[in-house]
């Protein structure tokens, strides 16, 4: 296992290389330069402009500036926002919090809403469960979250008004853990229902393939108790393509972030990603996007571990 | 039997998933229930919105207006500016220029205080003034004094002294007059205290520990941030203008569409005006809302579409003027809420010249198109930002008219950034921008300088700079009106902008909050959150 670990790390390192350089090459080819954005002061003038494409750096080759940014990404450091000055490190930490509340409720809540109903569905097909929970699906991976968002707005902000529409606090008093949930409730609830809606129809089809097996019909014989079946021996051996869903719902979250966060103004990795790339704020949309493919490499991992717990079969050390 | 067990622990974990679904929201549920909506604002909490997010404390380093609501509540400026062109005192209480307009002296407020109860004095504005223009901090600002003598000279060599305590006199250049500079140069000059800062040397100042959380002298004393979405302050106890009873501010940041949901349901009290006002689409809603005040104030605020004088003559461009038809902007696009716009000056502005007006006339267009030979079949290059709904669909109404009379576009949109790259270069025909415009109808001027980065119709020729300049230099209301009057002939001549709409502020605040009445003065960069009151 632990030969294993080391060898998904170093092909994660060349991966990550690979990503660093795509998305800083990229950001530079783009039109626009964050200097158009700094001086929308007609105030301004060419030298004053100059002067500071010069402190930021941005007069030099692009290759340049990319090994600039790796020397100082070895140092630990991510380097400083153009559009505020501040260190960028400081920026992501900041954001980095209410991004990974969001994500992490959104998955934890799709998994226990998803697999139940993927399970129920599978082991009555065609029955009342099946369709209702399949319905729930359809819905859920068709109805884009900006859409999700406004409609959530509208009935559970203004018309019932039980949620807030968007922040993290009240302006009232302290910021109190329960204030901070209340607030998580509609952002939670908008990124969770695309996964939602895919994960059911991904367990339905793995537990529906399973309990078709040969030892599933043993158990029974055997006078297993149903539970028993379903629960441990159906739902774990059809876990496998289950995991893998739910790891690539993590880019697919910090993704569906962006817009959540937008729609919410919750202070996230997403709503600062928008607004370094609308600024060309290069050293922030770098900062965020290490974070991301740190974030998105680590759970890929975590992932194939939990395979090897869940499958036996599955041999890493070879 | 077994069927019926599994359904029954089927059920409970979908009881159980139910309850953690709605956990966070039961246990609040309760009071968000039992409190109706204004009950979610405390007595004495007020919450202002805007759109987008700040992105420095530090004055001299950022030019979003974004910034500057945040700025305009941490730290006391000169002026009040208002939209009508007329100012008010604020840390100044009055400005006297010598006989030849070169020396602005400024009397300050005696009483006016740091928020940790150091007096405010003239050593404080001579050293912002100082810091604003030190080549060795090189700050984003600092061309704002760039009219005053001992510019761009060396570290404190611009000619600003501090005749007395309470009395700070700006050497300029050339005689030059107070309006221009007050609201063109002194509009974002934030006074900064020396006491706290002056230690820090020129090159450190940007990372100074001060900035984590400013000591301001204006009406609100930061207390926290949550990047990104909001700031909290409380008034400032040495504030010598405090007439509201708040104890607390609080500055979040909104996304435009939910600016109404969080009035209707309490979230917020007040919008920021011109950088947080409510979409067309909602007004109507709004003011059917009975416990929210809405007002649609005109503003200074125009949009235009530069046209690349290098591609098109000054005939065409005339053609182009003409066929727009700016009244179906305002009636359709707009629902009324604005004025059609032929010049940057707004027509209730003292200086403006009906003589600017150009009147929609189709047919004139074709003729002089046909005059000029136009060829039917060249498609010009619209290039239009992303992120003004209203302003894209302007475009396209226009698009519309061009074609009426024979001019074919095609519309590019981008993002600002690289939308404004494009039109920097020269990289187009018509390019969308909107300006926030001055009641001083000196704003625009500098875009009609060829050598400068804001020559977006890439003009050469320095006719309509200089007339337009020599408002900024003469003294008498008579003889600025003359300068711009001439100035705003020479825009319907040469047409290097074709104007086309001051679109109103669409403005709402709740009943809860009294006080709030100057809302077209927001796009001065000010707001008199010290008369806020909350009604209980």
């Amino acid at each position: 296992m632990g030969k294993y670990v080391l060898r998904r790390l170093l092909v994660a390192i060349p991966t990550f290389i690979g990503i660093t350089v795509l998305v800083f090459f990229l950001s530079y080819l783009a039109p626009g330069s964050p200097l158009e954005m700094l001086f929308m002061d007609s105030n301004a003038d060419a030298q004053v402009m100059a002067d500071m494409e010069a402190r930021l750096g941005l007069d030099q080759p692009v290759y340049i500036q990319y090994f600039r940014w790796v020397g100082q990404l070895f140092q630990g450091n991510l380097g400083f926002s153009y559009r505020t000055g501040l260190p960028v490190w400081d920026m992501v930490a900041e954001r980095i919090g209410p991004t990974l509340l969001i994500t992490i409720a959104s998955l934890v809540l799709s998994v226990l809403i998803a697999i139940p109903l993927g399970v129920m569905s599978a082991y009555k097909p065609y029955s009342g469960w099946d369709y209702f929970s399949s319905g729930l699906s359809f819905i859920g991976a068709a109805t884009p979250n900006f859409f999700a968002g406004l409609v959530f707005i509208y009935l559970l902000s203004v018309k019932v008004n039980i949620f807030p529409s968007s922040g993290m606090y009240d302006s009232a008093g302290a910021h109190t853990f329960l204030d901070l949930v209340h607030h998580m409730v509609l952002p939670t609830l908008v990124l969770s229902i695309q996964q939602i809606g895919s994960l059911i129809r991904q367990t339905r089809g793995s537990v529906l393939e399973v309990l078709q097996d040969d030892y599933i019909r043993t158990a029974r014989a055997k006078g297993c108790l149903e539970s028993r079946v379903l629960f441990r021996h159906a739902l774990r051996n059809s876990l496998s393509p289950v995991i893998t869903r739910i790891g690539s719902m993590i880019p697919f979250l910090v993704g569906g972030a962006v817009v959540t966060e937008q729609l919410f103004s919750w202070p996230g990795l997403g709503s600062l990603m928008v607004l370094s790339i609308n600024s060309r704020d290069y050293p922030v949309i770098m900062g965020i996007t290490v974070v991301i493919a740190v974030a998105v490499l680590i759970g890929n991992l975590i992932i194939d571990l939990i395979y090897s717990v869940l499958d036996p079969r599955i041999r890493y050390s070879k | 039997m077994k069927h019926s067990r599994i359904s029954i622990i089927a059920l409970v974990l979908m009881l159980v998933l139910s309850v953690s679904l709605f956990a966070g929201g039961s246990s609040d549920k309760q009071p968000a229930q039992a409190a109706p909506a204004p009950a979610r604002q405390p007595s004495k909490t007020i919450t202002l919105a805007m759109v987008s997010p700040w992105d420095s404390f530090i004055p001299f380093e950022t030019t979003s207006s974004y910034s500057d609501v945040v700025l305009d509540l941490m730290y006391d400026k000169l002026f009040y500016l208002k939209a009508d062109g007329t100012y008010l005192p604020r840390l100044a209480t009055s400005v006297d220029v010598n006989e030849d307009s070169t020396v602005l002296t400024f009397h300050l407020r005696e009483d006016a205080k740091w928020a940790d109860g150091e007096p405010v004095t003239a050593d404080d504005v001579v050293f912002t003034a100082h810091l604003y223009t030190s080549p060795s901090v090189n700050a984003l600002r600092k061309n704002n004094l760039e009219p005053f003598a001992g510019f761009g000279e060396g570290d404190g060599s611009l000619q600003v002294e501090a005749i007395d305590e309470h009395t700070v006199a700006f050497t300029l250049r050339e005689p030059t007059n107070v309006d221009y500079l007050l609201f063109n140069k002194f509009r974002d000059f934030y006074i900064l205290p020396q006491h706290l800062l002056g230690d820090v040397p020129l090159a450190d100042i940007r990372s100074a520990s001060y900035w984590a959380s400013p000591i301001g002298s204006g009406p609100c004393l930061f207390q926290s941030q949550i990047s990104g979405e909001r700031i909290e302050f409380v008034p400032n106890p040495y504030y010598y203008q405090m007439n509201g009873n708040w104890e607390k501010f609080v500055l979040r940041v909104v996304p435009t569409g939910n600016l109404l949901a969080g009035l209707m349901n309490g979230e917020i009290d007040a919008l920021a005006g011109n950088v947080g006002s409510l979409q067309l689409s909602d007004w109507d809603m709004a003011q059917q809302q009975p416990g929210l005040v809405c007002m649609a104030a005109p503003s200074v605020a125009y949009q235009y579409m530069a046209i690349n004088t290098q591609h098109l003559s000054p005939a065409i461009r005339r053609a182009v003027n003409m066929a727009m038809n700016r009244q179906l902007i305002i009636d359709g696009l707009l629902q009324g809420e604005g004025v059609a716009a032929y010049g940057p000056v707004a027509p209730n502005n003292i200086y403006y010249n009906p003589e600017i007006e150009e009147p929609y006339n189709p047919d004139g267009a074709r003729a002089i198109l046909a005059e000029e030979g136009w060829d039917p079949n060249r498609t010009l290059i619209m290039s239009v930002p992303t992120g003004n709904a209203t302003r894209e669909q302007a475009a396209i109404i226009i698009q519309q008219n061009l074609a009426d009379v024979g001019i074919k576009t095609q519309i590019q949109t981008a993002d600002f950034a690289t939308h404004l790259n494009k039109v920097r270069a020269g990289d187009y025909d018509f390019g969308f921008i909107g300006s926030s415009g001055s009641p001083d109808p000196s704003e625009c001027v500098i875009n009609f300088n060829p050598d400068h980065m804001n020559n977006f119709s890439q003009l050469t020729d320095y006719t309509i700079f200089e007339t337009g300049d020599k408002g900024g230099h003469v003294f008498t209301f008579e003889d600025r009106k003359e300068a711009y009057d001439e100035y705003q002939r020479l825009i319907r001549e040469y047409v290097p902008f074709a104007f086309m709409y001051f679109e109103n502020i669409l403005y709402a605040h709740t009943t809860r909050v009294e006080g709030i009445t100057d809302v077209q003065d927001y796009t001065q960069l000010n707001r008199d959150v010290w008369n806020w009151t909350i009604v209980e």
